[in-house]
């Protein structure tokens, strides 16, 4: 049954729920990131990337609980799951390069269990928290907001910034874009491809890191909290299909404004279900993903 | 595009990894499982039961999104099953306790209790957490009639499927929302007020649960401001908070589930949309998320068929030997100590029959009062749902306050019963 259409009359609510929309933008498209240049330049599609966000929570967590500030968790844990996804780029991902069948989608599901059943046993099943670092909370034109819940949108969307300048502006983005569209050509202009799809897995699988040790003061950390993004993650990837790193951005947008816009205005039960539809039907209408033909020759 | 290795090589290495991840995968479900697991020890005093073991076969979500509860479960089970070993265990005959893992989902709840009772040829079954697990596994041990008690609280799952009647194999342990919501409402109508916000998980239980509160809210005065659910696992409670906060209720009535439960809570407390705005549930704010939430609902009332604060020799000793047992130091939730006094009332009701047979068990079981932590419960010969007492309590900074016991309350015939 559908929930109470709410009536945005009140210009603070309509605000609130748009920076709602933008948050979960912002986040999603920073998780989605790391996936993204996987598939578009290793065709690899890494069910384990959820993991990666976990691995960033469990970082931020054991961080603080040897008293160190959670700002500091941040770059430790980019750097932590950074490091934790060369190595698993040089065993098993690189394996899988190029290949367009289901055998990505078996080993890094593997991978995926391996990682969420293994840090439960070795972290216990217990509940862990981490403190949110800002606490209080302002009043803007009526509503509400928390200190921290603008602080996470304003980082992850900075982050994703950082790294769109990084692809567009540098010398490095030049050999990323390079990579990603035509890997041959790119070797033979004497790019080290080899060493620019280990960067790049690992740049992402950071992103995804840092996601997670953003969130983990406002959710229960546990060894299967990436599940619920990586369904997301993919959900954007399918959207953008293979092009520049700004589809990933528009992917984000589309999953993420959509599901937050229709479950402020409806229910949370029939977005998920219409996010679904909506990807299923831009899929239909352009089945290599909506922003493929913005791929630059 | 050239394969970068031969299909030879590839078949050879995933094979080799496939063996190896699945070895890996047998040795690390064996350490997991081995841990903390089967009953210890030998009788301290008194004739030691001998004898062909009577197995009670037990389902938890040991690992996944309820490993919390499945751990707090099992070791409920283990305790019991060692008191009743101690004290000469039942009929003279040891009990055994055969652990499975669900994997906190409903289609691992039916494949283990499939497995405990065709290959393990268990006496009984008990365990499931959500209500999704207890009916899957409802229809397994009706076919092998063998009596199965569902350990949460929750709607009926004790008739047939239709709702006609009673399926004789089936126990409920906990509570049923009639029971627990219909002393709680008029108490929250009174401290807090008629328009309620109605909020829960999106599945049986949660939507079961307000459809009775709406019901009595109807007989009563209130009035409800909305009503809505959202998927388990949901993370972000931004968006419903701000409705919530825009609305304005007296009262936010609140069945989400599990982690989400303390997801929704801290983001209230973060962003302060609910500061002025009064929360309250039960299974929201149960034990198991206390350490999350508890500090951030410090007055917040709520309703449960057990605490630890209860006092009676049954409870005083539970508690004492959990805490020692599993080094636990936390408030202990129901679910811990209903599978313990599962346990005792399997006995209860064996003995009373003189046999484990089914048929003379059952017969046994309806109308028995047992006395358990959780008071002097009674095995409702109509419907197979203990009559139990419900407590008010409250939250502290340490745990829970006793507040007020309801009385024992009774679930009405077969209403409600979500077996279809």
């Amino acid at each position: 049954m559908l929930g109470d259409i709410v009536l945005a009359v009140d210009g603070g609510f309509v605000l609130k729920q748009s920076f709602n929309a933008v948050s979960a933008i912002a986040l999603l498209t920073l998780v989605a990131l790391g996936l993204y240049v996987a598939f578009a330049m290793l065709r690899v599609i890494n069910i384990a990337h959820g993991e990666f966000l976990m691995l960033g929570a469990y970082t931020q967590w054991a961080v603080t609980d040897h008293g160190f500030s959670p700002w500091f968790g941040l770059p430790a844990a980019a750097l932590a799951v950074g490091t934790f996804a060369v190595v698993v780029e040089r065993t098993v991902i690189r394996r899988l390069y190029l290949r367009e069948d289901l055998s990505t989608l078996l080993a890094t599901f593997g991978l995926s269990i391996i990682l969420q059943r293994g840090i439960g046993i070795w972290l216990g099943t217990e509940r862990r928290f981490v403190e949110v670092p800002v606490k209080g909370n302002f009043e803007f034109l009526g509503v509400s907001y928390g200190h921290y819940e603008v602080v996470v949108p304003v980082i992850a969307a900075g982050i994703v910034l950082a790294v769109l300048l990084l692809i567009m502006r540098t010398d490095f983005g030049i050999r990323v874009r390079a990579t990603i569209q035509n890997p041959e050509m790119a070797a033979a202009m004497g790019i080290n491809t080899d060493l620019m799809n280990m960067v790049t897995f690992a740049l992402g699988a950071a992103l995804a890191g840092v996601a997670g040790a953003l969130i983990v003061p406002t959710v229960t950390l546990s060894p299967v909290m990436g599940v619920e993004f990586v369904v997301r993650a993919f959900l954007v990837v399918i959207v953008a299909g293979a092009g520049t790193v700004f589809a990933a951005l528009g992917g984000g947008a589309v999953v993420g404004g959509w599901e937050s816009g229709f479950t402020s205005a409806f229910d949370a039960t029939y977005a998920q279900i219409s996010v679904l539809l909506l990807v299923i039907f831009l899929v239909l209408l352009r089945p290599r993903g909506l922003f493929e033909r913005f791929q630059r020759t | 595009m050239q394969p970068i290795i031969s299909r030879r090589r590839f078949l050879a290495t995933t094979g080799g990894l496939a063996a190896l991840g699945s070895l890996g995968a047998l040795g690390l479900s064996a350490c997991g499982d081995d841990e903390e697991e089967g009953p210890a020890g030998t009788p301290a005093e008194g004739v030691a039961p001998s004898g062909e073991p009577i197995k009670i076969g037990g389902v938890f979500s040991l690992t996944g999104i309820f490993a919390l509860f499945g751990e707090l479960m099992r070791n409920g089970a283990i305790l019991g099953v060692e008191k009743i070993n101690e004290e000469g265990g039942v009929l003279g005959r040891p009990l055994e306790l055969l652990v499975e893992d669900d994997g906190s989902t409903s289609t691992g709840a039916a494949e283990r209790a499939r497995k405990l009772l065709l290959d393990d040829k268990v006496d009984f079954v008990m365990g499931t957490l959500t209500s999704a697990d207890s009916l899957a596994v409802v229809p397994v041990a009706t076919e092998a009639k063998k009596p199965f008690f569902y350990i949460l609280e929750g709607e009926s799952k004790t008739c047939n499927p239709g709702g006609e009647g009673l399926n004789p194999y089936v126990f409920g342990i906990g509570s049923t929302p009639h029971q627990y919501i219909t002393p709680f409402v008029p108490v929250l109508l009174e401290r807090y007020g008629t328009d309620w916000y109605l909020i829960g998980s999106d599945y049986v239980f949660p939507r079961s649960v307000h459809a009775i509160t709406k019901e009595l809210l109807a007989q009563q005065g209130g009035r409800v401001v909305a009503e809505e659910y959202v998927p388990l696992g949901t993370t972000d409670f931004g968006p419903l908070i701000d409705k919530i906060a825009a609305a304005q209720p007296d009262l936010v009535f609140t069945y989400i589930v599990g982690p989400d439960s303390i997801a929704f809570t801290l983001r209230g407390v973060e962003t302060g949309q609910l500061a002025d705005i009064p929360v309250s549930g039960s299974a929201h704010f149960r034990p198991v998320q206390w350490p999350g939430l508890g500090q951030a609902s410090i007055g917040t009332i709520l309703v449960d068929h057990y605490s630890q604060a209860v006092d009676n020799p049954e409870n005083n000793e539970f508690v004492a030997r959990f805490r020692e047992r599993f080094n636990f130091e936390l408030p202990i939730d129901a679910i811990a100590a209903d599978t313990y006094l599962t346990i005792q009332i399997i006995r209860a009701a064996a003995e009373q029959a003189g046999s484990i047979e089914p048929e003379a068990f059952i017969a046994a079981a309806e109308g028995l009062e047992v006395a358990t932590p959780k008071g002097l419960v009674l095995i409702d010969p109509e419907n197979h749902i203990l009559q139990q007492n419900i407590y008010l309590l409250e939250i502290t900074a340490d745990g829970y306050k006793f507040l007020e016991d309801f009385g024992r309350q009774v679930h009405p015939d077969q209403v409600d019963c979500s077996v279809t």
